[in-house]
């Protein structure tokens, strides 16, 4: 019985611990690695309190953020990389679950120029800046 | 799932097959869809805009099953 009180005081003190948007820390975050050819994996990985929704805008506002700081106006997105090889771009970066946790990540390639598939950096960025930073009211 | 030292412990066993050629490069990569667990694998390619291409030799686990021994 104390077990079970003690489970449920120290839940609802982690309810309000949802991941934020941040780069990797306790309660996960984004991340980058190289390696995969000339892409860039980004993957965002979120506690039990974020819903696998959130998780993956999260992870396509980070693709947007990283093409960015490149000075890329435009990035192409695959969800693996089988279907990088075969040229099948994606809107959304694939979304996965480790129990509760949801975990999001895509393969990058940025462009400077537009072509099929692909996502203007800008536009990602104006589009989901206030789910990722909201404003104060 | 098991419960563990007050941790959870998730195990899961993804497998390929595929036919590796010499002095070739492959990407071999893990991941996590839905809840399932798989693996890929595609070659080196540097002729490539991305620097990857397809393996066409993937394939399912158990490509070459084990011969009966009798």
């Amino acid at each position: 019985m104390t077990y079970i009180f003690r489970l449920l005081i120290a839940t609802s003190f982690l309810g309000g611990c949802a991941t934020s948007y941040q780069s990797t820390g306790f309660t996960g975050g984004h991340s980058l690695q190289n390696g995969y050819g000339r892409l860039e994996k980004i993957s965002f990985a979120g506690n039990g309190f974020i819903t696998p929704d959130k998780v993956q805008k999260y992870a396509l506002y980070r693709c947007a953020e990283v093409a960015n700081e490149k000075k890329k106006a435009y990035f192409l997105m695959y969800e693996t990389l089988v279907k990088a090889s075969l040229g099948e771009s994606t809107k959304l970066p694939t979304i996965g679950a480790v129990g509760n946790k949801p975990n999001a990540f895509a393969f990058v390639l940025f462009l400077d120029e537009s072509r099929p598939g692909a996502l203007k950096t800008a536009e990602v960025i104006a589009d989901l800046s206030e789910l990722v930073t909201p404003s104060k009211q | 799932m098991r419960f563990d030292s007050g941790n959870f412990i998730y195990t899961c066993k993804p497998a390929i097959s595929f036919l590796p050629k010499s002095n070739a490069t492959y990407y071999l990569h893990n991941y996590i869809r839905d809840n399932k667990c798989y693996m890929e694998v595609v070659k080196d390619d540097k002729s490539t805009e991305i620097g990857l291409a397809f393996e066409p030799s993937i394939g399912p686990r158990d490509c070459f099953p084990a011969k009966d021994k009798n």
